[in-house]
């Protein structure tokens, strides 16, 4: 038997595992199966997380472009998937984080704006994201990112917890309660028309 | 605020939450989810409010397919990622010049992209093995421009990245392959 390698062009049905070693190699051809196999779950974590279509593809870009730059590091103790994930859910803090205001002194706190988004910007993002996600924008984040992996990309509560670094337990505790904070906003959301909403807030 | 109770004395709210614990039910957030299977006035609660979850969760397993353009604008970056690859250019008496993977793919991709009959460039391999004796060895990977005649595009191709790349990378270029793997669209 030889140790050669295989010398098939690797296709649809090629496993992550033979893909990444390929890609390892500087496959970009077994690279490209790769993208197209998990950019639609990572793709949508990104929107979910972000609510904004154009930053979701730049997450989603900068994860592609990362994992191929440090493909030499994954060393396959976890699913490649988590491996994409993480790497998505990193990207995705660093521009939620550039959306925030610069941290005040605590002593100019008073009138500092609520950082949730306010009735008009509610509207909009209802417009854009649909009732669903707009009200999960109003979901604490640490909830709001457990119930995207879970809901969204579908990981088991293993891998959430395998993604975010945290316990077994942490993980389900952050998916219920983003189930419920979810639940809690969509109801009174219909309690609240957006014309009502968006009036209170003019 | 007195919390809401239903007619068993149950609280609605710790019912309904219990209700969305974990499909394992492993979760110990809510304590008291009110009572067993046979109390109709919980069964009820909790079957209603997984209903509800349901459809919210039907509604966020809906992906949409990530748009075709950031497929592009993810395998163009690719081409200038290139993970240390580097061939020497020269080597001489004052330092030798050496020449990234990435740096050849990206002069590979502007050459082919201002070829006549190429609508957009979507990848560029190098293949570095060979370079000392047959020269770098490239696949470009385009998008044919609306009804072009594919056989004269491929050469006009190759030609542009063998002048390109050989000029300013003072490098010979050896097997240059083309693929098509999409066409503009039709004006």
């Amino acid at each position: 038997m030889t140790s050669a390698e295989p010398r098939t062009t690797p296709g649809r049905w090629t496993g992550d595992e033979d893909l990444v070693g390929r890609s390892q190699r500087g496959d970009a051809k077994a690279f490209r199966i790769l993208y197209d196999r998990h950019s639609p779950a990572v793709h949508a974590v990104a929107t979910r997380v972000l609510e904004d279509r154009r930053d979701a593809e730049e997450a989603t870009q900068d994860t592609f472009v990362s994992a191929w730059r440090h493909l030499g590091r994954f060393r396959g103790d976890s699913a490649l998937s988590t491996w994409l994930h993480r790497i998505c859910l990193n990207r995705c803090t660093s521009i939620l984080r550039r959306r925030r205001p610069p941290e005040v002194a605590l002593d100019r706190v008073e009138g500092r704006p609520d950082r949730r988004p306010g009735p008009s910007e509610v509207v909009a993002l209802r417009h854009e994201v649909g009732e669903v996600g707009s009200a999960l924008a109003r979901v604490p984040e640490a909830a709001r990112i457990a119930l995207v992996l879970r809901e969204v990309a579908q990981l088991s509560y293993g891998e959430v917890a395998d993604v975010l670094g945290i316990t077994l337990t942490a993980a389900r505790s952050r998916i219920h309660r983003g189930r419920t904070a979810l639940l809690d906003e969509l109801g009174r959301r219909a309690d609240d028309p957006p014309d009502q909403e968006a009036r209170r807030g003019a | 605020m007195a919390p809401d109770l239903l007619p068993c004395g149950a609280v609605a709210r710790d019912v309904a939450e219990g209700a969305l614990t974990p499909e394992d039910g492993a979760n110990d957030e809510v304590p008291n989810r009110g009572h067993g299977p046979s109390c109709p006035h919980c069964t009820r609660l909790r079957r209603q409010e997984r209903a509800r979850w349901s459809a919210v969760a039907a509604d966020l397993a809906h992906r949409e397919p990530p748009p075709a353009r950031l497929r592009r604008a993810v395998l163009r970056r690719l081409l200038t990622s290139g993970r240390g690859g580097s061939i020497e250019a020269s080597a001489g008496a004052r330092g030798r010049t050496t020449v990234a993977e990435g740096v050849l793919a990206d002069l590979a991709a502007r050459a082919a992209a201002g070829t006549g009959g190429v609508d957009d460039v979507l990848g560029v391999e190098v293949d570095l093995t060979d370079a000392d004796a047959i020269g770098v060895a490239l696949e470009v990977t385009v998008a044919l421009d609306w009804a072009r005649p594919l056989p004269q595009v491929a050469a006009a191709i190759r030609h542009a990245v063998r002048v390109h790349v050989g000029a300013i990378a003072e490098l010979g270029v050896g097997r240059i392959a083309v693929t098509f793997t999409d066409v503009g669209s039709a004006p």
